[in-house]
């Protein structure tokens, strides 16, 4: 940003252009309220929030439904850029005091506009204008304060008790090598590895190109999540928790050391792609697109895109199985973790709002299963149909969505009052599901080749090879980052990053592996460890209090 | 080609193929834009697109411009680039002739001020407090006005002025012309090499500007082109990461998706070609206009 700027102010400038510019700012489309049950006619009013998702619009019908009920509008203000860019415009509405009145961020902006002062605290209106929202936080309500007792921000309660639908484990293995295979049980490693193995001699170029066997993305999904999935262990982050609550650094737990192994044989086979190290976000969807990758640690996130660029160019059998993998017959499989809230968009009502209480009463609506049903799956007879009692997108629903890649937001699905949602896998009062991504909506969408492999299985779904859900306080990643961690953190990162692949790579294994932990010890290893155990126990003490444990 | 020594005709066929190579070096980034812009989204993914497009379909384009405010967006951006840049080349010139008059008094510590800015700046939330306390904050103003002079500009241009030879304006001043008159029927006419190049620098400067929409304007009514896209862009990034909708609702793999590697391709197609045009009305400036035989001393 090297604008260099002289401001200059000329009077007399200022003429005719501002004109048709300004005109017509806010619209509200005032409903001449219809709804008798509700006690009082809702007054129209219009509050601003922002957000990231920059296609947001209120005329939709899901969003005029919501307003016909709480007479509440909202006008969004997009929000850009990366994160960088987006934390400068929180930065100049804090200082300038300019923030709307309803804001929309994520834990760590919203700590800073709380201890700015430009936060309300939430529990008294929520006690008078919000039974929904306490009810339905139940036993987690109290999750929802801060340290120092107030509540300032609200999100979601995940009510999920079962498996969402559309969960999947991050081990990704062709279709094809499977079928050559025979659809053996694939769930250690070394199973992997023999299938990979054979389908590989058998065929060492898929249409006239290299086959690369095992491949991967970015040092994180190469060398640290694959243990933790491995390991069976919950998802957090670089580190693992063990039953003591203790807090250890994964990079040098005996797991990694078992996967580097496992890394170090496919590499003296030849089986490793030579480019994993270097591949980016951006290089290596192309490569997997190529279809030629039998195998692989993928999440979901990153995988869709170029699996759908497969399938669309008609490799069906290219696509991935998604299996967890573990190291062994004897790990017990924990990786399956869920939270009880989601707080990520949290909604804080800021100091610059007069009217707290309507956007209380608005997120109350949204806690009601009238309401679940409004953001989560739209109107009856548009967004879905009722068939044997129960909620139901038919093909011809589906089909109408995936015409037009804007239906979301056309209809208001995607507006971000959708983050209120129970989730995937909740259900409602009326004992149905309260989002549509169910079993029955997952296996529709897929086509016979996915389905004759997962025959093969006996299963229906790829979330039907997760264990059992749990659920865990928190995750590491989510908690604040101790003081001082940051840099030693970095230093470790450094290390890690420097001496991995020489690891993958090493022909003396157990002795690289000694210098190796070493290496990281000699970073600040324990001290790391031991600032994350405080912020755990923390999180741990406080988790239990709000449950009353 | 008779009569030509051979040595001419080798020389010419090496100059050429060696100015055709670096023709298509420079424009083959543009070249590869364009053949992803035309190529289709799902097949760009795998990648290997070069010059010419694999599968070829305009479907990109028309998921751009099926966006409502495209129009009115690009509307505005043009008068933003229009007003702002005769507006600011106008007062550019201005400022960069009294400060070249070697008997104004606040020449020195003028220029030092304007050169001050250049290196320190105030910082972007002094200068947010500043636009909002002005009240520029949701108008059309706040594109034009605070970028008006840019001390930059002033000194190129002043410098221009300077070096041209002071008889010229002695002259025109004997002859009973005005400061303005000396300006701009003397002055501007001999100096259109440095306006073209300012003339450039601002209005390539306004058409691709989209963070002073993003900070100050939250107005739809006010948006410029650049951003519209910009969200255009952000949109499809959010479809393929999901992360807009984390807990959305759709299947990724029912929706066709585009990849934001052919929006960012059409994106920068459209936003370039508009700006291009500018540079052939200016070309000519950039060889005229030379003072040659102007004095004779």
């Amino acid at each position: 940003m090297s604008v260099l700027l002289i401001v200059l102010l000329i009077v007399g400038c200022s003429k005719s252009e501002k004109e048709d510019d300004l005109t017509g700012t806010t619209e509200t489309n005032t409903p001449v309220s219809t709804t008798d049950d509700k006690p009082s006619t809702p007054e129209a009013i219009t509050f601003k929030i922002n957000t990231t998702d920059p296609q947001a619009r209120w005329d939709t019908p899901i969003s005029k439904k919501l307003t016909e009920t709480t007479g509440v509008s909202f006008e969004y203000i997009p929000i850009i850029g990366g994160s960088d860019v987006a934390q400068q415009k929180y930065d100049l509405w804090l200082a300038s005091g300019d923030y709307p009145e309803v804001l929309s961020l994520q834990p760590r902006v919203l700590g800073k506009y709380r201890d700015a002062g430009a936060l309300m605290p939430l529990e008294d209106l929520i006690e008078q204008y919000g039974p929904n929202i306490k009810k339905k936080f139940g036993k987690f309500y109290n999750l929802l304060k801060d340290a120092d007792g107030h509540i300032y921000s609200l999100y979601n309660v995940q009510t999920a008790t079962e498996t969402p639908a559309n969960s999947q484990a991050n081990f990704a293995i062709q279709y094809e090598v499977l079928k050559e295979a025979g659809y053996p049980e694939i769930k250690t490693l070394d199973q992997l590895y023999d299938v990979l193995f054979e389908y590989y001699k058998k065929h060492p170029t898929i249409d006239g190109q290299p086959t690369i066997p095992f491949s991967g993305i970015g040092s994180n999904f190469v060398y640290n999540n694959p243990t933790l999935s491995a390991g069976g262990q919950p998802d957090h982050g670089n580190f693992i928790i063990d039953s003591e609550n203790q807090v250890h650094l994964n990079l040098v737990s005996d797991n990694s050391k078992k996967y580097y192994q496992f890394l170090n044989k496919l590499y003296a086979e030849g089986l490793l792609d030579k480019e994993i190290f270097t591949l980016t976000y951006d290089t290596a969807p192309s490569k997997i697109a190529q279809g030629r990758i039998l195998a692989g640690y993928y999440p979901e996130w990153f995988l869709s895109a170029p699996e759908s660029s497969i399938k669309s160019s008609g490799n069906l059998n290219r696509q991935y199985a998604k299996l967890p993998i573990l190291f062994d017959a004897n790990v017990e499989d924990h990786s399956n973790a869920f939270t009880p809230t989601w707080s990520n968009n949290n909604w804080a009502i800021s100091k610059n709002n007069k009217h707290p209480e309507r956007v209380i009463q608005f997120i109350d609506y949204l806690f009601t299963d009238e309401g679940q049903k409004l953001i989560s799956w739209g109107i009856e007879g548009v967004d879905y149909e009722i068939k044997d009692g129960k909620r139901f997108r038919s093909d011809e629903i589906i089909q109408k969505m995936a015409a037009d890649s804007d239906y979301n937001w056309k209809q208001g699905l995607g507006n971000n009052y959708n983050r209120f949602s129970f989730g995937h896998g909740a259900k409602l009062d009326d004992g149905d599901y309260a989002t549509p991504l169910t079993k029955e909506y997952m296996i529709r969408g897929y086509d016979d080749v996915t389905k004759e492999v997962l025959a093969a299985y006996k299963k229906d779904t790829w979330a039907d090879f997760l264990p059992p859900l749990e659920y865990v306080p928190s995750f590491l990643w989510q908690i604040a980052e101790p003081e001082g961690a940051a840099a030693l953190s970095k230093r470790i990162q450094q290390v890690w990053d420097r001496e991995s692949p020489k690891l993958v790579m090493s022909k003396n294994f157990d002795k690289d592996w000694e210098k190796y932990k070493k290496l990281i010890e000699s970073s600040g290893q324990k001290e790391l460890e031991e600032m994350y155990n405080k912020a755990w126990k923390v999180v741990v003490d406080e988790y239990n209090k709000a449950m009353g444990q | 080609m008779r009569g030509r020594p051979l040595s001419s005709v080798l020389f010419n066929i090496f100059n050429y193929s060696f100015l055709l190579l670096i023709g298509i070096i420079t424009l083959y980034p543009f070249l590869n834009l364009m053949a992803i812009s035309l190529n289709e989204s799902l097949d760009t993914v795998k990648g290997g697109i070069r010059i010419l497009p694999r599968v070829w379909t305009t479907s990109n384009y028309e998921i751009v411009f099926s966006n409502p405010q495209l129009l009115s967006a690009a509307v505005r951006s043009l008068l933003r680039t229009v007003i702002g840049t005769l507006l600011s080349v106008f007062m550019t010139t201005m400022l960069a002739y009294t400060l070249s008059r070697r008997d104004y008094k606040l020449r020195k510590i003028l220029t030092l001020v304007m050169v001050m800015s250049m290196y320190v700046s105030g910082g972007l939330i002094p200068f947010y407090i500043l636009i909002k306390d002005l009240h520029l904050t949701d108008t059309f103003l706040v594109y034009i006005l605070p970028g008006l002079i840019s001390a930059f500009n002033v000194l190129i241009v002043r410098s221009y002025f300077d070096q041209l030879p002071e008889g010229l304006s002695e002259s025109a001043r004997i002859d009973g012309a005005s400061d303005f008159q000396i300006l701009f029927r003397v002055l501007v006419p001999i100096s259109m090499p440095v306006i073209a190049t300012i003339t450039l620098f601002i209005s390539v400067g306004h058409w691709n500007s989209w963070f002073d929409n993003y900070l100050y304007n939250t107005s739809q009514n006010l948006s410029l082109l650049q951003f519209e896209l910009m969200k255009i862009l952000m949109q499809s990034i959010s479809q393929v990461t999901g992360s807009a909708s984390s807990t959305g609702h759709i299947d990724a793999t029912l929706v066709n998706t585009t990849s934001p590697e052919s929006i960012r391709a059409t994106l920068t197609i459209i936003v370039t070609l508009p700006i291009l045009l500018v540079y052939p009305f200016l070309q000519k400036y950039f060889v005229k206009g030379i003072t040659l035989g102007a004095m004779k001393e």
